[in-house]
């Protein structure tokens, strides 16, 4: 992919399956961005999750290794028990960091690294989920100039992640997945990002 | 209030990278950018400091004081978290197959492993109890790779993390179904530790935090290096699997990270897969 490249974070915990599914169904085949998942899952379980996924994503779904390149037009599982973030020249870099909000991959330390490697061309989503990860990240994502979406919290199936971003930042978007997956089309044909 | 990871800037990274590289001859150059910077923000948190120049001055005032002041900043900087068990699968490729296959190939049945983590002790741990466990141990050398002394106590007490008990248990069911690891912890007054007796066939051995093994030549059976890597870049990960490499014997095997892999350096014609999915490589006799 030539340029620099546009990332959106995925971020979900509790409830957030179906919407990754209805998102990663929609968006169309040749979509340029990169999208990092950063789900909440279980640390045990190295297999299955991507798999189905993949079975009802136009995208290519995967679980990166450490050090892989980001490519425009794959969807980036977080591997179960790493986080997962980014450095420069798109690349994912993995940590064994102590969980945050009990969490491991943290949708936190994925918002951070993104919004410090990306800035303006960072994008976060938040779906359901129960508890707290991915607020305090969404806010620095949201200052470091990315644009930030978050499910509204009546659509989703455990508000509390939603509204625990909300109420920490005043986000670009909030919507039902459909509006998040329009959004996703519209940057991709503005060329979102790009000077 | 909630902590938060990278306030420290790239450019404030740097300073101190210099300042230490400076003062106390250690160059972080090797490491992963983002994980140096969060490494900083949390040894940062530790102290309460809001500025970088803060742990800059620390660093700089306390080097006319010896060098303990820098052993705990090393401690601090140095990941700590994993776990017992961790990958309960790859324990039990290791505990079926790989140190049995090891064990015959020995002459008095123990292996010769090193442990090259930078964690606290965890993949240590887990080892010295599956060899326990087989019958090896006593017939077995380890040596463990440490770069601060702080690291390099608590390892040797054998101190585990409390707060990791549950993880830590369910991992070891994961790996040993019909089994417990309570037998192998105790439970003291100041915390939880590994069982004493299961410490003393370990040797310490002083490394950077790069390791590399200058002292050994063909020497090593096994290599356990899991999730080390991921800290370092590509260039320093090369250097730290040339020493890895020189450091096995002909066929001995090296164990990294499962979600690590060695085909994208330029090392890797050196190793043969022997298990892809727990990442399990054989050294080449070239």
């Amino acid at each position: 992919m030539g340029g620099m490249q546009r990332v959106v974070v995925i971020g979900g915990s509790a409830g957030s399956f179906q919407g990754v599914v209805n998102i990663l169904r929609s968006l169309p085949r040749s979509y340029p961005f990169a999208l990092l998942l950063c789900l909440h899952r279980l640390k045990h379980v190295r297999s299955g999750f991507v798999e189905a996924l993949s079975l009802k994503s136009n995208l290519p779904v995967v679980e990166p290794c450490d050090k892989d390149i980001m490519r425009g037009g794959v969807a980036y599982l977080a591997p179960a028990n790493y986080h997962m973030l980014v450095e420069f020249g798109n690349k994912i870099v993995l940590s064994t960091e102590a969980p945050v909000h009990h969490s491991r991959p943290s949708i936190d330390l994925t918002f951070y690294a993104v919004s410090r490697a990306y800035r303006n061309r960072a994008v976060g989503v938040l779906l359901s989920g129960a508890n707290r990860d991915g607020a305090l990240g969404m806010a620095r994502l949201k200052a470091g100039g990315g644009y930030s979406m978050v499910q509204d919290p009546a659509l989703c199936d455990v508000p509390a992640m939603t509204r625990a971003a909300l109420a920490e930042t005043e986000v670009d978007m909030v919507g039902s997945c459909e509006m998040i997956v329009a959004r996703l089309n519209e940057m991709a044909k503005e060329g979102y990002g790009e000077k | 209030m909630e902590k938060q990871p990278f306030n420290i800037g790239l450019k404030e990274t740097r300073e101190v990278v210099s300042d230490v590289r400076e003062y106390y001859g250690v160059n972080f150059d090797g490491w992963s950018m983002p994980h140096l910077m969060m490494r900083l923000n949390a040894v940062m948190d530790y102290y309460g400091y809001r500025v970088v120049d803060q742990l800059r001055n620390r660093l700089i005032r306390n080097f006319t004081q010896g060098r303990g002041y820098f052993e705990e900043f090393l401690d601090l900087l140095l990941v700590r978290s994993t776990e017992l068990f961790r990958d309960p699968s790859f324990w039990r490729v290791m505990s079926e197959q790989v140190l049995p296959m090891l064990g015959r190939e020995s002459e008095n049945g123990g292996v010769r492993c090193v442990v090259c983590n930078n964690d606290s002790g965890e993949e240590l741990f887990s080892l010295l109890i599956v060899l326990e466990e087989l019958g090896m141990l006593d017939k077995s050398h380890i040596t463990v790779c440490y770069a601060s002394e702080p690291r390099r106590e608590r390892i040797e007490r054998g101190e585990l993390q409390e707060q990791q008990d549950e993880v830590e248990s369910a991992n070891y069911v994961r790996y040993h179904p019909t089994g417990t690891l309570d037998k192998w912890v105790e439970q003291r007054k100041d915390g939880r530790f590994l069982a004493r007796e299961l410490l003393t066939r370990v040797e310490y051995q002083r490394e950077t935090c790069e390791p590399q093994l200058l002292d050994y030549e063909g020497v090593f059976d096994l290599a356990l290096c899991r999730n080390q890597f991921l800290y370092y870049g590509v260039r320093s990960v090369e250097k730290q699997l040339a020493g890895l490499h020189r450091a096995l014997r002909a066929g001995g095997i090296l164990a990294v990270g499962v979600c690590e892999r060695l085909d994208n350096v330029r090392i890797s014609g050196k190793f043969t897969t022997v298990n892809g999915e727990e990442r399990i490589y054989k050294r080449s006799g070239v």
